[in-house]
């Protein structure tokens, strides 16, 4: 939802109740208006028609059809005594001339003739019909809603976009920023404050960032670098120490601390790696033929699986082409043809299927009856049984690349089959 | 033979020097840009070891420099970045080869072989041990004079040995530079057991004067 968007809507359902608030109120205060003048108008007909009957003049008709009309009659003490010498009530009276029933103001006055007899004066007024009112009213007030409405929306497309195109132009610039790669700096000329603001703080901000970024990467680098030359060091030294004649025993033992060494070395490259696809280091795209990497991965892996008696099947539905990092196309597929045969059954007899479609990549293969733990099988170091040499790492980068390329990886466990599938989003 | 060893990390450059000492190869070192620098305006060498991240900037600074003096030594960038833009960029600056850290020694004696032959023009192309000589370019192993017929994997094995005579050979690290990177993981070397005997068998039977002897049951060593 844009701004403009939430302000109209705000604005226009905030409008609607201060609007039906108000019509209700103006028409209580209309119709009060009203029946005070109604009531004043019969007061003084009333007031002329005892006056008359008083002092024995003609009296007014009694009923002249639509206007007011009225009726004296005599009443008992007690009838006098026990109501209201003046009463006004709303009534709605059958007007037989019209033959409809209309709504009427009734005065009932109570008074004593000349020679003491209580009379009552009944004086019936036809009044405005309220629904018509309340009908008109409302009708009004609906139009005057809409027209406020609309009156609002033009004003608001108009003064907060034009009011406001610094921010999109700020927001444009925001979607051009890239970490990675040097932007041009913020054009964004403004008088207003918050927005001169504004762009001072994304400006300082997207450059600290930038060198917080910068510094973060050379320290990984360094960090590599630092760690690789004392593993090489290491290396060299025992290397050195295995040209010369060592017993079986002390050769067996350099031996082990090698294959530790090398292992070292490999969990540092990797968590290089993903550092590298963390920070999105691998940002180039191009079109990459998923079919074609997958043959290739499989004739470097062919000795491995023979050699694991793992039995590889392709089933070719289409040839999808993937637009991603080509570098990261490569480890994503080694990964996980990789870790098909690591993980496959020891004793031969494994199996392998590798299903390309045009929007999935799945591996299915055989291996721990068990189904991993779907939770937890994609994080860092997660070794499923501690296997010795996994570095925990191979799925963790599979994740991270498929993250960074708009895939998702999913793990099933079917019919006694590990099955990881790679799909675009 | 002389090689410059261009590495700030004082213990690294003593193992390597050590190393290269042993191969017997007149080695010289420099610790930063600056003195290698200074090094090859001066002297020649056969090959030029150079890490990449120095104190005072990068070797490919170097590698620019010896563009510039238009000189012909073989260089080898080792380096900890292992990096493709750094291999690219060292390469198209006319490294030779690129060993990324940490490395096999054995295979920094085979690289340097490698190179140096490679800058020999002209010159005897053909590896001699003993009696045993290998002409690469054709392929073609013989022993004292007779050609020795040999496959394609037992040829790899041979030739992968010959660089790095003397120096012991773990069998992963043989099945992986002779069939590619899956073969470290692998749970059985038979495969290799059965290429070294028909290759040992042939060796002895043409009467070569060097034998690639097991060691224990960890790898395996050429010796003359």
């Amino acid at each position: 939802m844009t701004l403009t968007t939430r302000i109209i809507r705000r604005v226009s359902a905030f409008l609607f109740v201060v609007l039906t608030l108000w019509s209700v109120l103006f028409y209580l205060v209309m119709m009060d208006e009203i029946t005070d003048e109604v009531d004043d108008a019969i007061d003084l007909y009333a007031e002329n028609v005892i006056t008359r009957y008083l002092a024995g003049k003609e009296l007014p008709d009694t009923d002249n059809g639509t206007n007011n009309s009225y009726h004296i009659h005599q009443v008992t003490e007690e009838y006098a005594r026990s109501h209201p010498h003046f009463s006004y009530t709303d009534e709605t009276l059958y007007i037989a001339d019209k033959h409809e029933a209309e709504p009427a103001r009734v005065m009932k006055t109570i008074f004593r003739n000349a020679t003491g007899e209580w009379m009552e004066l009944t004086v019936i007024t036809p009044t405005i019909e309220k629904k018509d009112l309340m009908e008109s009213i409302a009708y009004w007030i609906l139009g005057l809603y809409l027209a406020v409405v609309l009156t609002i929306i033009v004003v608001n497309a108009w003064v907060i976009r034009r009011s406001m195109r610094p921010l999109y132009r700020l927001l444009g610039w925001l979607d051009r920023y890239n970490i990675n790669e040097q932007t041009e700096p913020i054009d964004n000329p403004t008088t207003v404050t918050e927005f001169q603001t504004l762009n001072e703080a994304i400006q300082r901000f997207s450059q600290r960032n930038r060198e917080l970024f910068e510094q973060q990467k050379r320290f990984i680098g360094d960090a590599s670098h630092e760690l690789q030359t004392p593993i090489a060091i290491c290396q060299n030294r025992l290397e050195m120490l295995c040209d010369a004649d060592l017993t079986e025993e002390q050769m067996g033992e350099v031996f082990k601390t090698l294959q530790t060494l090398e292992h070292m070395s490999e969990l540092n490259r990797s968590l290089l790696l993903l550092s590298k696809i963390d920070n999105r280091q691998y940002l180039d795209t191009i079109p990459v033929d998923m079919a074609s990497l997958i043959s290739q991965t499989q004739s470097e892996y062919r000795r491995m699986a023979i050699e694991r008696k793992v039995k590889v099947t392709i089933g070719e539905d289409a040839r999808p082409v993937w637009t991603m990092n080509p570098t990261l196309a490569k480890v994503l597929v080694h990964n996980l043809y990789r870790n098909a045969l690591v993980h496959n059954l020891t004793e031969g007899d494994g199996e392998l299927h590798i299903y390309i479609g045009t929007r999935e990549i799945s591996f299915t293969n055989t291996g721990s009856p068990v189904a991993l733990d779907r939770e937890h099988i994609f994080d860092r170091f997660y070794k499923e049984g501690g296997r010795e040499g996994s570095s925990g790492l191979g799925l963790a980068i599979v994740k991270a690349i498929c993250d960074t390329s708009g895939l998702v990886v999913g793990y099933d466990f079917v019919e006694g089959r590990h099955r990881f599938g790679v799909s675009v989003l | 033979m002389k090689i410059l060893l261009v590495e700030d990390e004082p213990a690294l450059q003593e193992v390597v020097r050590a190393s290269l000492e042993k191969e017997r190869y007149v080695v010289e070192v420099a610790d930063t840009c600056i003195s290698a620098m200074r090094k090859v305006n001066a002297y020649a060498y056969d090959c030029i070891l150079l890490d990449i991240m120095l104190p005072d900037g990068s070797g490919l600074q170097l590698l620019e420099h010896l563009k510039k003096l238009q000189k012909q030594e073989s260089v080898i960038i080792i380096s900890a970045k292992d990096s493709l833009d750094d291999k690219v960029a060292g390469l198209e600056l006319g490294a030779d080869d690129y060993l990324p850290k940490p490395f096999h020694l054995a295979e920094l004696h085979a690289r340097i072989r490698s190179v140096i032959r490679r800058g020999q023009r002209g010159g005897d192309l053909n590896i001699s041990i003993g009696n045993l000589t290998i002409d690469p370019d054709k392929h073609r192993v013989s022993v004292g004079g007779q050609v020795l017929d040999l496959g394609r994997k037992e040829y790899d094995i041979l030739l992968y040995f010959v660089n790095r005579r003397g120096h012991l050979v773990k069998k992963e690290v043989l099945a992986e530079a002779v069939w590619g990177d899956d073969m470290d993981q692998a749970d059985n070397y038979d495969f290799i057991y059965a290429q070294l005997k028909n290759l040992r068998r042939k060796l002895a039977s043409a009467g070569a004067e060097v034998e690639i002897k097991t060691v224990y049951g960890f790898g395996y060593k050429l010796v003359k």
